[in-house]
C-alpha cells in the first residue's frame, strides 16, 4: 500500500486525483470523531466532507515530517467541529464550557477496521426493534418525547433500554458473547 | 450508575439536555470518575455504531467538492503548494535569505497597517495576499482578500467602524483612506462611523457609498441587495448607471434594471435570476432566523415569459434550539403556486420528481414559480438551510426556464399582492 507521504507528494505535484486514496483511507476515522459529538446524519456526513476539502485546501501548509496525516486531519476535524458547534449549538456560555470539556475528553483513538466489522455483526444480531431504537435515538432528529410517545414508553424506560443495548453491544464486540 | 445518571447520559447523546441538566452533567464529569468512564465509553460506542451503519467512504461526493474547489481556487492552491522540494545546501541558503527578506518587509508593512484594520480570524477564515500567498494574520494589508468559511468574521477599524463579513463571503480591501472594498461574493453587514470621505463597496453589479450608517449588502453574481437600517447609502447600478439614495428602513436590489426603492425589512435573501445562461440551476441558501416568527419563501418567474419555471426548495431544514428538523414537517399557513398544487415529499410526491442533476432529493417542496409559501415558525428557530433549484424536468431542450428564489420574514401587502397576482403569469 502506498504510504501517505508518497500520495501527498503526488497531489502536490498536480495529481489531485490521488487525494481520492486519502479520502478512502481516512473517512471512517474522521466520521468516528465527529459522530461522537454530533447526532444528525446530514451534519456528520457534510462535516466529514468539509474536513477533507479543508485539508485539501491547506495541503500546501502540511509537512509530513512534522505530523502524520491522520493526526493533522484530526486537528482540522476538531477545529471544524468546534466552529460548527459554536455556530449551531452553543447558545450559552455553559454550552461552550460543556462542549470544550467534552471535546477535551474525547481521545484521539480511531476504531480499527475490525472493530467496525465486529460492530456490524453485533448490530445485526440485535432484534429489529432494538436496531430501530438505536437509529432513531442517536442518528435522527426525532425528539425524545415523540420517540417515547411513538413507542408507548417513558423517557426513562427508553434511556435504560438504550443503556443496556449499548452495554450489550460493547461486550459483544469485545468478544464476550461472540 | 444510577438510573438518573443513565438518563442524563442518554439525554446528552440525543442532544436533549435542559439547562439545569447540562450543569449537572458538567458537575458529574468533573467529580465522578465512574461517570466519566461511562460517558467516554458511551461516546465511543455511539460513534462506532454510526460508523457501522454508515460505512461508505465519501469519495465521490468529496472529490466532486474538491473539483469545485480546484476550479474556483486553482491559482491560489497551486501558489501555496510548493512545486518541488530539493534541499541542496545552496537552496537552503536561498530560502533562508528570502525568508529573512520577507520577514523584514512584513515588519515594515505591518507597522504601517496597524492603523488600518484588524480581523478576528475565525479558524476557517483565509486571507489571500496580493503576492498570491495565503497568510494567517490579524492585520490586514491593502489588496488582501478575506475569505470566510462557515463562520462570520468581524473586521474592526481604528475609527470604530465595523464590518461583519458573513459566512461564505469574499471581501477585498482596495484602499484604506478612503475605505474602499470589493465584495466578490456573499454578504457584509456594516456599522460605519462618520467618515470624511465616503466609504465605498463595489460588487459585480453595484457600487455603494457610505458616509456613516448601518447597512447590509449582499452580492450574487449578477445582483446586489442593499438594506439600510440607519442613515443613508448611495447605490449605483453598474449596468444602467442609475444612482439612488437608500434611506433608513429601505432596501433596493441592483440587477441591471430600474432601481426600485422599497420600504420595510426586505428579503433576507434574493438569488440572481437562474436561467439557461446561469452556471448552475441551483443556489444554496442559508439565512439567520433568530427571533423571527414567520418564514416566507417565494419563487418568482424571473421577469420573462419563460414558463418552465419548475422550481423546488430542496432539503429545507430549520435549526430549532440547536436541533435540525425538516421544514417539510410543518404545514405552510399560506400556499400559492403557479401551476398545479404544492407538492411536498414525503407526503405527496415520488422522490424521482425532485430530481436535480440526476440526483433525487428526499425532502422538499415542489412549487412552480410564481409561488408563495408562508409558515409560522416554531419558537426557538435559528436558521434555515435549503437549496433553491430548477428541477431536471424543466430541461426540455428549449431552455425555457428562469426563476428567482427569495426569502422573507416580513413582506409588505403591496409586494405580496404583486406575487399573488403573478400567480398565473408563468
Amino acid at each position: 500500500m502506498e504510504n501517505d507521504s508518497d500520495i501527498i507528494a503526488k497531489i502536490k505535484n498536480g495529481k489531485s486525483e490521488a487525494y481520492r486514496l486519502l479520502v478512502r483511507r481516512y473517512t471512517q476515522n474522521v466520521r468516528f470523531y465527529l459522530a461522537k459529538r454530533l447526532s444528525d446524519h446530514h451534519e456528520i456526513e457534510d462535516l466529514t466532507q468539509d474536513v477533507f476539502v479543508a485539508a485539501y485546501q491547506s495541503l500546501g501548509n502540511y509537512d509530513p515530517e512534522k505530523k502524520n496525516f491522520n493526526g493533522w486531519l484530526h486537528t482540522i476535524a476538531h477545529n471544524k467541529l468546534m466552529s460548527h458547534l459554536r455556530k449551531h449549538y452553543a447558545t450559552t456560555k455553559r454550552d461552550l464550557v460543556l462542549e470544550s470539556q467534552i471535546l477535551d475528553q474525547c481521545d484521539n483513538t480511531e476504531p480499527p477496521e475490525e472493530l467496525i466489522d465486529k460492530m456490524k455483526k453485533c448490530l445485526s444480531k440485535l432484534p429489529e426493534s432494538a436496531q430501530q431504537l438505536i437509529k432513531s435515538r442517536y442518528f435522527t432528529t426525532e425528539p425524545v418525547m415523540l420517540l417515547a410517545e411513538r413507542l408507548g414508553s417513558s423517557e426513562n424506560a427508553i434511556s435504560s433500554k438504550l443503556f443496556r443495548i449499548r452495554k450489550n453491544l460493547k461486550s459483544c464486540i469485545e468478544g464476550d458473547h461472540d | 450508575m444510577t438510573s438518573e445518571h443513565i438518563n442524563l447520559l442518554e439525554k446528552y447523546l440525543a442532544e436533549s439536555l435542559s439547562e439545569s441538566e447540562k450543569e449537572q452533567l458538567l458537575n458529574l464529569l468533573s467529580t465522578s470518575e465512574e461517570f466519566k468512564t461511562e460517558f467516554n465509553e458511551a461516546l465511543d460506542t455511539k460513534a462506532l455504531l454510526y460508523n457501522a451503519i454508515n460505512d461508505q467512504a465519501l469519495v465521490i461526493e468529496t472529490m466532486e467538492k474538491i473539483a469545485e474547489v480546484d476550479k474556483g481556487l486553482e491559482n491560489r492552491i497551486m501558489q501555496t503548494i510548493p512545486k518541488k522540494k530539493n534541499y541542496s545546501a545552496m537552496r537552503i541558503f536561498k530560502i533562508t535569505a528570502a525568508a529573512a527578506l520577507i520577514i523584514f518587509i512584513f515588519k515594515l508593512s505591518s507597522e504601517k497597517i496597524s492603523t488600518v484594520a484588524s480581523i478576528g480570524m475565525s479558524p476557517e477564515t483565509v486571507i489571500n495576499r496580493e503576492n498570491g500567498k495565503v497568510v494567517n494574520t490579524a492585520k490586514l494589508l491593502v489588496n488582501d482578500t478575506i475569505q470566510t468559511g462557515s463562520a462570520d468574521e468581524l473586521i474592526s477599524f481604528k475609527d470604530g467602524s465595523k464590518i461583519d463579513l458573513k459566512s461564505k463571503s469574499e471581501l477585498k480591501l482596495i484602499s484604506k483612506h478612503p475605505k474602499v472594498f470589493k465584495l466578490n461574493k456573499g454578504t457584509v453587514s456594516a456599522e460605519v462611523t462618520p467618515q470624511d470621505k465616503p466609504m465605498r463597496i463595489e460588487t459585480s453589479s453595484a457600487i455603494i457609498e457610505v458616509l456613516g450608517t448601518v447597512f447590509r449588502l449582499s452580492s450574487q453574481e449578477k445582483s446586489s441587495l442593499l438594506k439600510v437600517s440607519r442613515g443613508k447609502v448611495a447605490i449605483t447600478d453598474k449596468k444602467t448607471g442609475e444612482r439612488v439614495i437608500v434611506n433608513k428602513g429601505e432596501y433596493t436590489i441592483a440587477e441591471g434594471k430600474d432601481l426600485n426603492i422599497r420600504q420595510g425589512k426586505g428579503p433576507l435573501f434574493v438569488s440572481d435570476t437562474i436561467n439557461s445562461s446561469s452556471s448552475k440551476r441551483y443556489i444554496d441558501i442559508e439565512v439567520d432566523l433568530t427571533g423571527e416568527r414567520q418564514l416566507i419563501l417565494i419563487t418568482s418567474n424571473g421577469g420573462d415569459t419563460n414558463n418552465l419555471d419548475q422550481t423546488a426548495w430542496l432539503n429545507p431544514v430549520l435549526n430549532i434550539n440547536g436541533r435540525w428538523s425538516s421544514l417539510t414537517k410543518i404545514k405552510p399557513k399560506l400556499i400559492k403556486v403557479g401551476s398545479g398544487s404544492l407538492e411536498t415529499y414525503p407526503e405527496n410526491i415520488k422522490p424521482q420528481q425532485l430530481m436535480l442533476n440526476g440526483k433525487s432529493y428526499v425532502r422538499g417542496f415542489y412549487s412552480h414559480a410564481t409561488s408563495v409559501l408562508i409558515w409560522d415558525l416554531p419558537k426557538g428557530t435559528k436558521m434555515l438551510k435549503c437549496r433553491g433549484a430548477i428541477l431536471d424536468t424543466a430541461l426540455t431542450g428549449d431552455n425555457n426556464f428562469s426563476a428567482k428564489f427569495e426569502v422573507y420574514t416580513e413582506i409588505s401587502k403591496d409586494l405580496l399582492d404583486l406575487y399573488l397576482q403573478n400567480k398565473e403569469n408563468f
